[in-house]
């Protein structure tokens, strides 16, 4: 009976893994994850991973908050704090910290913010990712905080 | 005057000899009684391939444990591989601590939670039925169904 039950585990582990590559949503976390049910809220901490479907999100600390519709839990928003890095379309963007906003598709990171696409990074302060429109806008608070280095050219 | 003298040194050294023996004996015996006494309170206070539904303000919860061991008012232990389920979701693990009367229940072990929205492993559990938190520990992998 109990290696019924381990073989049980066994195979509903495995089968997260297996499933874990056919377009589920994953969050992962090395410390934790609290689920309040009560404030709606997932959160994570310790070298946390979010991928969600072509996007993949890290940082140290998530909070993600989310609305019940037709009896399914959505994600609208997504606090990240911490060694912040986002994977999306063959582009990697950092920062100190950041906001996803799932709802409206559009993603704003702040402090140290970095893009790294093929062949240059560009620095600033602040970007704005619009995921529907396809475009990105970096502002910065002065001349100098803005900065784009070319590699390889 | 002498041989009296070393007799009676001997006889001392003897009665002393003896009643440290006595003594260690008896600890000895002290403590297999207390050993024994702590095996009884786990046989009459376990009950083995336990299953049971708790009703409380979160509904009814099924409980399965290979064992289920009372330890006081607030802690049962359900020993071994464990299960709680509801309507809203199923928590497997081992050794799961319980409070019976708040519904609490938490375990240092792996851990693995599904209900109609993800599937969770983990490698321990914490949940807080006043606020309906549950917090998973360490190694936590969530796969939001569709």
């Amino acid at each position: 009976m109990t290696n019924m039950k381990i073989i049980t585990i066994v195979f509903l582990t495995f089968s997260i893994t297996f499933q874990s590559s056919y377009g589920k949503d994953v969050l992962k976390a090395k410390k934790g994850i609290i689920w309040d049910s009560e404030n709606n809220q997932y959160i994570a901490e310790g070298d946390v991973n979010y991928l969600s479907n072509d996007i993949e999100l890290f940082s140290q600390y998530l909070k993600a908050s989310y609305e019940i519709i037709d009896g399914k839990e959505m994600f609208n928003e997504i606090f990240l704090d911490g060694d912040v890095k986002i994977i999306y379309n063959e582009e990697i963007y950092t920062s100190d910290n950041g906001i996803y906003n799932k709802k409206d598709q559009i993603i704003i990171l702040n402090n140290n913010v970095e893009v790294v696409s093929e062949g240059r990074v560009l620095k600033g302060d602040e970007l704005i990712i619009d995921l529907e429109e396809n475009t990105r806008t970096m502002n910065a608070s002065d001349k100098d905080s803005f900065v784009e280095v070319f590699i390889n050219e | 005057m002498v041989s009296y003298l070393s007799g009676y040194i001997k006889i001392k050294y003897i009665l002393s000899m003896s009643i440290s023996i006595l003594l260690i004996l008896q600890m000895y015996i002290i403590y297999l009684n207390n050993m024994k006494s702590e095996k009884n309170f786990d046989s009459s206070s376990s009950l083995d391939n336990f299953e049971t539904i708790l009703y409380n303000k979160n509904g009814n919860n099924v409980i399965k444990a290979e064992k289920l061991i009372y330890i006081n008012k607030t802690e049962t232990i359900l020993k071994g591989q464990s299960s709680l389920t509801n309507e809203d979701y199923e928590i497997l693990s081992e050794d799961i601590i319980i409070n019976f009367d708040t519904g609490d229940a938490k375990s240092d072990n792996d851990t693995y939670f599904t209900n109609n929205e993800m599937e969770v492993t983990s490698d321990g559990f914490e949940y807080q039925s006043s606020n309906k938190m549950i917090k998973f520990f360490e190694n936590t992998k969530i796969l939001f169904n569709d």
